[in-house]
């Protein structure tokens, strides 16, 4: 449903440029005469032409990269009228325009007009963005690497984390550690297929998120295990925060092990010589994670091992 | 001798790694036409039984699939695939182990059916079991992924054949990856890195352990002695031309030329040509089929080397000398010198790698 009309809305304005792109010189050639081969500026004419091609470029990124609405349609009028006026400078570059007042007129307009519109469309994204931005916060907290984001979950994943770590740790200020794994989830993808747990693993995640206060993060560690960084916390506070994840959590149908670390805020680490301490810090986040993951790995050695006869995993259960 | 799989002989099952990762692919939503593109491999044939790809085509294929996968944990996943994804020759036998001891022991004789790109080394320590893993058919080219996929398998199975997690450590033949955070999840914390080769050890207790299949049987059938019957029924109710033993012994292949050398290696010093007069090749040609896998045959002679020097230094009773002689250097400093060179230490700190 979405999709034909991106289509269609791109092959409208595909179609209006090609038309623009014919019809003007065909007119212009009617009228006027053209310039002679040696009277031809050619560097003018690379350097307009450029113009031209960058800005439909991008027009095609726009219109590809953004969803529909107002803010997108003032983008797309306003590049669109930019490219315009580019083309009919190239044009005047070739034919000898002097003859024709309506065309100098209507050659200067569209290119300052369309900036116009263009940055009103600008400050519009501004605005729209700062709604994304406060959407997104719990999941990526006003650092955005895409490529550091998971397919699966669209979460960030452990890099990213560790860039927010690390941040977080410069700061000096206080923060907990919430790391969750998901229990039997090897069994789960075994009983129910790989496609439900991948499922699994987006809802959980889903939920996470939505659980968390905006100014927390949550990502996707490795596998089925995620962690979570709380911000300016005490230790009961994380410590209940992660009861309560442990028990909500079992609405999705699933059970997790949950550790969680307090660490106390160095007061040792010299803010101005920021460069020798950036690798102390580095190392004190690599620590951090790996006692993390010691304590998980050894309250998952401590679990019941599951009983052979009841293979069929009593863990998991239909979701509430 | 059997004929040593070089780089474009037709040796891996493409059941194997090949029709999981299409699977994989399919169930993320990824193009597998990008995937097989340039490999040679068709997705027509994934299925067809007795399809085998060689050594080039994998490596190819590992390329197209690393690049593809937008994460990095691909590794991981397919190892967690291993156990599900074997076919019935070897199920029946990995699943009537009694302990990993057993299942231990059955893998090592028939790995060339499901990991041909693996050389295993056992080596007992006081408390532990150790195993040095060697990689074949040139597929040193992607040290980490065959490195983390075959372990992966084998905690995944551990997993899944014991119900509980897996326990043991780990040393890796590389510097700190990328994907630690991975390691951390599947392999658990006590693991290391830039080793001089990749180990992995188990507590002899922990391999004892019954695992849960065999239990199950055990617990129906109450005799020792009728479990034995069963097993052998249940190997045996396929029909005899589906037994491991048979299709190793119909397989043309047994070895790769890495590990084919390695092992002649490890019994007796040869040179460059004594090896090709025994592989009925001249020295040349072995040279070149080295080279395909980016491989030489000095790097071969120093990897066995080291790994006779790990052997003797986790022997009380060797002392430098004795250890250099046995390795046919002239003196104990031309030892040291070339240990150093291998491993970047002095060979007293590897006297306990092996304890």
């Amino acid at each position: 449903m979405h999709y034909p009309v991106k289509s269609l809305r791109l092959a409208c304005v595909y179609g209006l440029s090609l038309l623009i792109i014919f019809i003007v010189p065909l007119l212009l050639w009617q009228n006027t005469p053209a310039k002679a081969i040696p009277q031809v500026d050619w560097l003018d004419i690379a350097a307009e032409g450029a113009l031209f091609v960058l800005g439909m470029c991008w027009l095609m990124v726009i219109v590809s990269a953004r969803p529909l609405g107002r803010v997108t349609n003032l983008l797309v009028v306003g590049l669109a009228s930019y490219c315009l006026g580019c083309y009919l400078d190239l044009l005047d570059e070739i034919f000898i325009v002097k003859t024709l007042p309506v065309y100098n007129w209507f050659e200067k307009m569209p290119t300052p007009i369309g900036l116009l519109i263009l940055t009103c469309g600008l400050w519009l994204w501004r605005d729209e963005q700062a709604v994304v931005n406060r959407q997104l916060q719990t999941r990526e907290q006003f650092y955005r690497q895409h490529h550091l984001t998971d397919g699966l979950t669209l979460l960030n994943d452990a890099k990213a984390f560790e860039h927010h770590l690390l941040k977080q740790l410069a700061q000096q200020q206080p923060f907990g550690l919430i790391m969750l794994d998901i229990d039997y989830f090897h069994q789960y993808n075994q009983l129910q297929g790989a496609k439900e747990g991948d499922k699994l693993l987006s809802d959980v995640a889903q939920w996470l998120s939505t659980q968390l206060r905006s100014q927390d993060l949550v990502c996707r560690y490795a596998g089925d295990r995620f962690i979570i960084l709380l911000n300016g916390a005490i230790a009961p506070w994380v410590s209940t925060m992660a009861e309560q994840l442990k028990y909500g959590i079992t609405a999705l149908g699933c059970e997790v092990s949950v550790v969680w670390a307090l660490p106390s805020p160095k007061m040792v680490v010299d803010k101005l010589s920021s460069e020798p301490t950036k690798r102390p810090l580095k190392d004190e986040a690599q620590a951090l994670l790996k006692l993390l993951n010691e304590k998980m790995s050894q309250q998952k050695l401590n679990r019941q091992p599951l009983n052979p006869q009841t293979t069929t995993v009593s863990a998991f259960h239909e979701p509430r | 001798m059997r004929a040593l799989a070089t780089w474009q002989d037709k040796c891996i099952d493409s059941q194997l790694l090949v029709a999981s990762l299409v699977g994989l692919f399919k169930q993320r939503g990824l193009d597998c036409d990008k995937l097989l593109r340039g490999t040679g491999i068709f997705s027509a044939d994934i299925r067809k039984p007795g399809h085998s790809i060689s050594p080039k085509q994998l490596l190819r294929l590992v390329d197209n699939g690393l690049s593809l996968w937008p994460s990095g944990d691909l590794s991981f996943l397919l190892g967690q695939l291993w156990l599900p994804s074997q076919s019935g020759a070897l199920t029946a036998g990995m699943l009537c182990a009694r302990d990993l001891n057993e299942l231990g022991l059955f893998w090592y004789q028939f790995h060339w059916l499901t990991q041909p790109w693996l050389q295993c080394w056992r080596w007992q320590g006081d408390k532990e079991w150790h195993f040095l893993l060697s990689l074949d058919l040139g597929t040193q080219r992607h040290t980490e992924f065959f490195i983390e996929l075959s372990l992966s398998s084998l905690v995944a199975s551990c997993k899944q054949l014991m119900g509980q997690g897996w326990r043991g450590s780990m040393s890796f033949p590389y510097e700190t990856p990328q994907n630690i955070a991975q390691y951390y999840k599947y392999f658990g914390t006590d693991i290391s890195f830039d080793a001089p080769l990749c180990r992995v050890s188990m507590a002899k207790a922990f391999m004892q352990q019954p695992l849960l299949y065999a239990q199950q049987i055990a617990s129906s059938v109450e005799s020792q002695a009728t479990r034995h019957a069963v097993t052998h029924a249940v190997i045996s109710r396929q029909s005899h031309f589906q037994s491991p033993r048979y299709t190793l012994f119909a397989s043309e292949y047994r070895l790769g030329l890495a590990a084919g050398i390695r092992l002649s290696l490890m019994r007796d010093n040869l040179s460059l040509p004594e090896m090709a007069e025994k592989l009925m090749m001249s020295p040349a040609t072995l040279k070149r089929r080295l080279a395909e896998m980016d491989l030489s045959f000095g790097q071969l002679a120093d990897e066995t080397r080291l790994i006779k020097a790990l052997y003797y230094l986790a022997t009380p009773s060797q002392d430098a000398h004795t250890i250099a002689n046995s390795l046919s250097f002239s003196d104990a400093s031309n030892f040291r010198r070339s240990f150093k060179r291998w491993t970047g230490q002095l060979p007293t700190y590897f006297r306990s790698w092996l304890a």
